[in-house]
């Protein structure tokens, strides 16, 4: 962990819900996107949000900075409560709470220019225009490692990695604390996306970024995060300081996640259990479990509620064959494999 | 590559121009590659570097204004460029196959996964409606879908990205055929159902024999199942190997970068990148097309192009100073 971090969160994230009316099989029914999520982010610290399609992962991105309405549960940064804020203090707010997206070719306008793009969130929040603007505009391309120039190109004149450079330009141009960055290397190649993850490291360093990390990359999790949340069907299952995680995973599911990364190199070839079933959509889900269906250690007692509780300090897991002793300790599983992600040989 | 064994796939200076107003872009400029029998081969490299280029030369696809511009594609001893398209029709899909990264899109929407299978044991076995419908089945399990009945009646899109790339497997097996080509068959997946994928895929390989490309940007789905490899940069292969000896012993400085570049473990600790990008294949950088970003580039490097030579016994490498690489990579 770089930098210090304080005890005081940035961001608190309280009972988080979404849930979608949808039609399922012709009849009503209640998607539950994101159900009762709560995680706190301290300043200059990374946490990744860890998890598969249909998890939910990228509701909670939408829901903290209020893109979404989120049903119910509370959302407070800086202090500030951001799911009932009026639409002043919630510009406000924006101007400290940024988001990157994905798809860089998405979440840019192709008929503006680079300028025009990361400029705009300078007018937006009335800090600054004319030649001011274009100046800081100047700074903020160089920062981010681009040639002030660049300014005048639009879009299509840009590789996938210089585009993702501008939308984190964009982002920073306000000067935020919390930088939301929801899977920015997962369209990029293995080159591209080791340049984009030093250059979030270097600016966390500079400017004392927090940064809330949405992926389904472990292996960029284990090199960016300072602790992780791992979320599925909605639901956070596992949450613990990054190494913790990685050495000693409690709930089936990040087993079944870790287990299921590919190998760095031939050599680390072994045998392990092929994960089971599909990711799960939660839609009018059942009080248990909702791995079990996919879980090796499913039994009666998993169809009971079962909630996040601690294990030790700072590590928790929603798994109640974990705390009833049916689940055996990760040892008995080969982390010989999982153990070396990102590893060089 | 190792084995004395005719080749099932051998490539020879492939040339795969697409013309442009601006000239001809040489995607593939001189592809040397050998496919052994029975083997899994990963062609590896980044956005442009020519492996989809690669494999829809191979089925003889391009589209204008691409064109195949010379060389030799031999599978099973016949030079698949020299074929009539009459002929080049009965290769595709009964002894070349090929996956996609979106399965979707290419299973016919308002069709049932079972009749479209049906329908290929049908025109291509010609045998009784009954006893296609027993070999769909068949065929349905063993690519892992689970209810084989209730998939057979789906229609793709109430299939899930999973699922449909199992049925998208089922369809391009239908016809046994002796080569898979898989373009990123996993790249759209979640990471738990990538796995299943490529389990299956080289479960498939023992089962039936298969020999399979599989086309990647992930080094890691390499290191997981391929036999050997092959890595290419700007329309060229650049290395070539048994998977071991590439992942441990790289021998060409564009693997070791790739390589490099995947994120460590260690936390905040910096990521060799590669400087520069991938260069404009209009106009290729003199020399070897790598030196302009390569870590140990000298004056030679600028003006030679480097030949694709052998190391060791299927180990080959594009560089002037491929044995300088012998401790460093380690």
């Amino acid at each position: 962990m770089r930098g210090v971090v304080s005890a005081q969160p940035l961001l608190r994230v309280e009972e988080l819900t979404k849930h979608y009316r949808i039609r399922s099989g012709g009849r009503r029914a209640t998607l539950h996107a994101l159900d009762a999520v709560s995680f706190e982010i301290c300043p200059g610290e990374t946490v990744a949000l860890v998890g598969e399609s249909g998890s939910g992962k990228s509701t909670a991105a939408h829901c903290i900075l209020r893109l979404e309405q989120a049903t119910s549960g509370q959302v407070t940064f800086e202090g500030e409560e951001v799911t009932t804020a009026p639409r002043g203090l919630l510009r406000e707010l924006r101007r400290r709470l940024q988001i990157v997206f994905q798809d860089p070719t998405d979440s840019l306008n192709p008929r503006r220019s680079v300028g025009a793009t990361v400029g705009e969130p300078l007018r937006v929040h009335g800090m600054a225009s004319g030649v001011a603007a274009r100046e800081r505009v100047g700074e903020i391309l160089e920062l981010v490692g681009l040639q002030p120039d660049v300014a005048r190109s639009y879009p299509h004149q840009l590789s996938g990695g210089q585009r993702q450079r501008v939308g984190i330009a964009r982002a920073l141009v306000t000067e935020p604390s919390l930088v939301v960055l929801d899977e920015p290397t997962s369209a990029l190649d293995v080159s591209v996306q080791a340049k984009l993850l030093n250059l979030l490291n270097d600016l966390q360093g500079r400017l004392r970024l927090s940064y809330l990390f949405i992926t389904h990359d472990l292996g960029v999790v284990r090199y960016i995060a300072d602790r992780v949340l791992v979320l599925y069907a909605g639901q956070i299952v596992e949450s613990a300081p990054t190494e913790r995680l990685f050495e000693r995973p409690l709930h089936p599911y990040t087993r079944a996640l870790l287990e299921a990364v590919p190998v760095d190199s031939p050599g680390q070839r072994t045998e392990r259990p092929l994960p089971r079933g599909e990711p799960y959509a939660a839609i009018d889900p059942a009080p248990g479990c909702r791995f079990a269906g996919r879980c090796a250690w499913a039994a009666e007692e998993c169809m009971a509620s079962v909630a996040l509780r601690e294990t030790d300090t700072g590590h928790r897991a929603r798994c109640t064959g974990w705390f009833s002793g049916r689940v055996p300790e990760p040892g008995a599983l080969d982390l010989g494999t999982t153990a070396g992600i990102g590893e060089r040989g | 590559m190792s084995g004395s064994a005719q080749p099932l796939l051998e490539i020879r200076a492939l040339r795969t121009y697409f013309d442009t107003p601006d000239g001809t872009v040489k995607v593939l400029d001189g592809l040397d590659l050998d496919v052994q029998r029975g083997h899994i081969v990963g062609l590896v490299g980044e956005s442009g570097s020519g492996k989809s280029v690669t494999a829809y030369s191979i089925m003889r696809l391009v589209r204008p204004p691409g064109r195949i511009a010379g060389g030799e594609i031999r599978f099973a001893g016949r030079d698949l460029l020299a074929l009539r398209e009459s002929e080049m029709r009965k290769v595709r899909g009964k002894e070349i196959s090929m996956i996609f990264q979106d399965p979707r899109g290419f299973l016919d929407p308002v069709t049932r996964v079972g009749a479209l299978l049906t329908e290929i044991y049908r025109t291509h076995e010609g045998v009784s409606r009954k006893q296609a419908k027993a070999r769909a089945l068949e065929m349905v399990s063993a690519v892992g879908l689970p209810a084989p009945r209730r998939v057979m009646r789906s229609y793709p899109h109430e299939l899930s990205g999973g699922m449909a790339q199992r049925a998208m497997i089922a369809l391009a097996l239908a016809c046994a055929p002796k080569l898979l080509i898989a373009d990123e068959p996993t790249t759209a997946l979640d990471v738990t159902i990538q796995i299943q994928i490529i389990r299956l895929l080289a479960n498939l390989r023992e089962r039936f024999g298969l020999t399979i490309i599989l086309i990647t940007h992930n080094l890691n789905v390499v290191a997981e199942i391929c036999d050997d490899v092959a890595v290419m940069y700007a329309g060229q292969i650049v290395e070539l190997g048994p998977s071991v000896e590439i992942f441990e012993r790289p021998r060409h400085p564009y693997t070791v970068s790739l390589l490099r570049a995947r994120p460590t473990i260690v936390r905040g600790e910096r990521l060799a990148d590669i400087p520069g990008r991938v260069p404009d294949l209009l106009e290729p950088p003199s020399g070897c097309r790598f030196s302009p970003r390569c870590f140990m580039a000298e004056k030679i490097c600028c003006e030679e192009a480097p030949a694709l030579r052998p190391l060791r016994p299927g180990h080959r490498s594009r560089c002037h100073f491929a044995e300088r690489l012998e401790d460093a990579a380690a």
